[in-house]
């Protein structure tokens, strides 16, 4: 099997005077050529900073990691030549906002050793398909977090790299951006022949996108497997969705008695909006939960209780072992 | 809409789908790197102007110092009897080591407070090399601004330097030499900045050497009362560099000249610092990404 990314026990301790974080702890991992691979994780979880260690950004305490057959530790400026990485919610930051868009582009491009006449050809094609072109002369001060997005992204692509490292890179950017972008990777894969492993919040958006991923959590993997495989080694959470047609202020009273209720093991989330209510929550059995439920709110205005199939990110919660989101 | 969109991704492949062959040079991505910086200094213009009012004000300052300090004094030392030539060379390289030095520093505690820094690291395809080589470049050349500044008001005001074109190129050689020997220094502080995230004393330290033992304002003879801090200030590749920049633009001599050949013999000889410059910024970089201190932010 032709394996692009592979690593071995990586693991990185953050030590301080006062205590030592292991922030990735012996994460072995093998993403194929042209596969696209999705991390998922909580804040804090290990992600980036897996990332780093890949791109040559951090050393690692233990293990090895190679990169199109090329050592991080041994080759790192091989390794950097065949990856492009865009940094996460840092990313803005990783520009230069006294220059423009354009010239922010072009300066990469030429340190990464890409001739004049084809970063401009390639700066050219991308900013028009992520609707940049009114703007890219601009100062980079000047732009919106999803615009400085974009720019990360052409940036990490501009040399053309095999392997693409990305590190949520829809974050911020309207839900029309969002879409052409996946549509992009989704095809750079496909077509182009590409590697990518990407970083998300967005359950929707790995499960869409990847082929395979991994949950990541305290710094250990904890999942591995197909979007599709995840689903079912949680199918046995059960889920039950509340709609009600009430307004925000019995919200609280709602949950409060939900909370009181054997049955519910969770609330996994709620959705307010002017005059609707949408709770989810985590149930021992539908047979005795959804009558229970529907009894104790008899007072409110259902709309509709009933069983659902639980979301990536529910199920994504319930393996890292994380508290519900409300 | 949705027509559109897919023919634009068609494009954006296309274009991905060629392989480039690759032919930037090392200095090309260093000139690059250097072009850039400008750029970005050009958006500065407060900064700009600041720059101009500060040479004028520091030549002008010394003008008025030249008129105190007697002829006879400075001839007895072995100098041509013009303090406010002695002063002008003295300062303008002074500064424009100094500054050139200062802003590399500068220049990489913005990178790593910006979080630019990472992104660099990630890019240059020369382990930081041609985009640390561009900022040198950077240093120098808007340092060269305030040093021909500062000769230039001088002269104005009076100041014995030479006209001599031969002269000139000489004291074009001696200044890249001293230039080349320094950026060692220049980097080594700037590495030094990546672990320890401290610039200012380390600054401090540099600016007193070259200030208070270069040479500057007044021989580094009269110094030699007080041995430790003469034998300090020979150390100092500084002091020779000046010594034949002024030789050359006062007294017009040449290199091969008995006065001028033990300061060039000891200027050559610190140029491995240059090597060393780029060793020891690679160990500092190495214990960054090893303790995850690229970035600051």
């Amino acid at each position: 099997m032709d394996y692009v990314i592979v690593s071995e026990d990586l693991t990185k301790i953050f030590k301080s005077k006062k205590k030592e974080v292991v922030a990735v702890d012996h994460i072995s991992l093998k993403i194929k050529r042209g596969e696209f691979f999705g991390l998922l994780g909580p804040n804090g979880a290990g992600k980036t900073t897996y990332t780093k260690m890949l791109v040559t950004l951090l050393i690692p305490d233990e293990g090895e990691a190679w990169i199109d057959g090329f050592s991080i530790l041994k080759e790192p400026v091989e390794v950097r030549k065949r990856v492009g990485w865009m940094m996460g919610e840092t990313g803005g930051r990783a520009l230069y906002w006294r220059l423009s868009g354009y010239d922010n582009l072009m300066f990469f491009a030429r340190l990464q050793n890409v001739p004049k006449d084809v970063a401009k050809r390639r700066i050219n094609a991308m900013i028009k398909f992520l609707g940049l072109e009114k703007d890219i002369h601009k100062l980079v001060m000047n732009y919106s977090t999803g615009m400085r997005v974009k720019l990360m992204l052409i940036r990490a692509l501009i040399h053309n790299p095999d392997i693409l490292i990305l590190d949520e890179p829809t974050l911020g950017l309207d839900v029309e951006s969002a879409r052409n972008v996946r549509m992009l990777l989704r095809e750079l894969v496909d077509r182009a022949k590409k590697t990518i492993l990407f970083t998300s919040h967005n359950m929707q958006e790995v499960e869409m996108l990847c082929d395979r991923m991994a949950v990541i959590n305290r710094g250990k993997i904890i999942f591995l497997g197909t979007p599709r495989e995840l689903r079912e080694k949680v199918a046995n959470m059960k889920v039950v969705e509340i709609r009600l047609v009430e307004d925000k202020g019995v919200l609280e009273d709602i949950i409060k008695k939900l909370e009181q209720l054997p049955v519910v093991n969770g609330i996994l989330s709620k959705e307010v909006s002017e005059r609707n209510i949408v709770i989810r929550v985590l149930v021992t059995d539908y047979f005795t939960a959804i009558p229970e439920i529907t009894s104790t709110l008899r007072e409110y205005n259902i709309e509709s209780v009933q069983r659902m199939l639980p979301t990536l990110e529910e199920a994504f919660l319930k393996l890292a072992g994380t508290e519900p989101r409300v | 809409m949705v027509l559109n969109v897919v023919s634009e991704v068609d494009e954006v492949l296309n274009i991905f789908q060629v392989k480039e062959k690759k032919h930037e040079s090392f200095i090309t991505r260093a000139v690059a790197s250097l072009y850039y910086q400008l750029r970005i200094l050009f958006e500065y213009r407060m900064a700009i102007a600041i720059d101009i009012i500060d040479i004028t004000i520091s030549v002008l300052i010394y003008y008025f110092v030249s008129f105190l300090i007697s002829k006879q004094a400075l001839s007895s030392l072995g100098y041509s009897p013009d303090y406010l030539a002695f002063a002008v060379l003295g300062i303008s390289l002074s500064r424009y080591l100094w500054s050139s030095i200062s802003r590399l520093a500068h220049k990489l505690s913005h990178e790593i407070s910006e979080g630019t820094l990472e992104s660099l690291v990630v890019a240059d395809v020369d382990n930081l090399k041609s985009w640390l080589v561009g900022q040198i470049m950077y240093g120098f050349s808007w340092s060269s601004f305030w040093f021909v500044g500062a000769i230039i008001i001088g002269m104005i005001l009076g100041a014995g330097i030479s006209t001599n074109l031969l002269a000139w190129f000489q004291a074009i050689f001696v200044l890249l030499l001293t230039i080349v020997v320094h950026s060692g220094i220049g980097v080594i502080a700037a590495g030094m900045y990546i672990k320890h995230k401290e610039l200012e004393t380390m600054l401090f330290f540099l600016s007193v050497a070259m200030e208070f033992l270069g040479g500057v304002l007044y021989p580094i003879s009269l110094l030699y009362n007080i041995a430790p801090l003469y034998y300090i200030s020979l150390s100092l590749p500084f002091t020779h560099g000046l010594e034949l920049f002024r030789r050359t633009l006062m007294d017009e001599l040449p290199l091969l000249h008995p006065k001028m050949i033990f300061h060039m013999v000891f200027l050559i000889a610190f140029l491995p610092l240059v090597y060393l410059g780029f060793k020891v910024f690679n160990k500092y970089l190495e214990i960054a990404k090893k303790e995850g201190i690229l970035a600051a932010y």
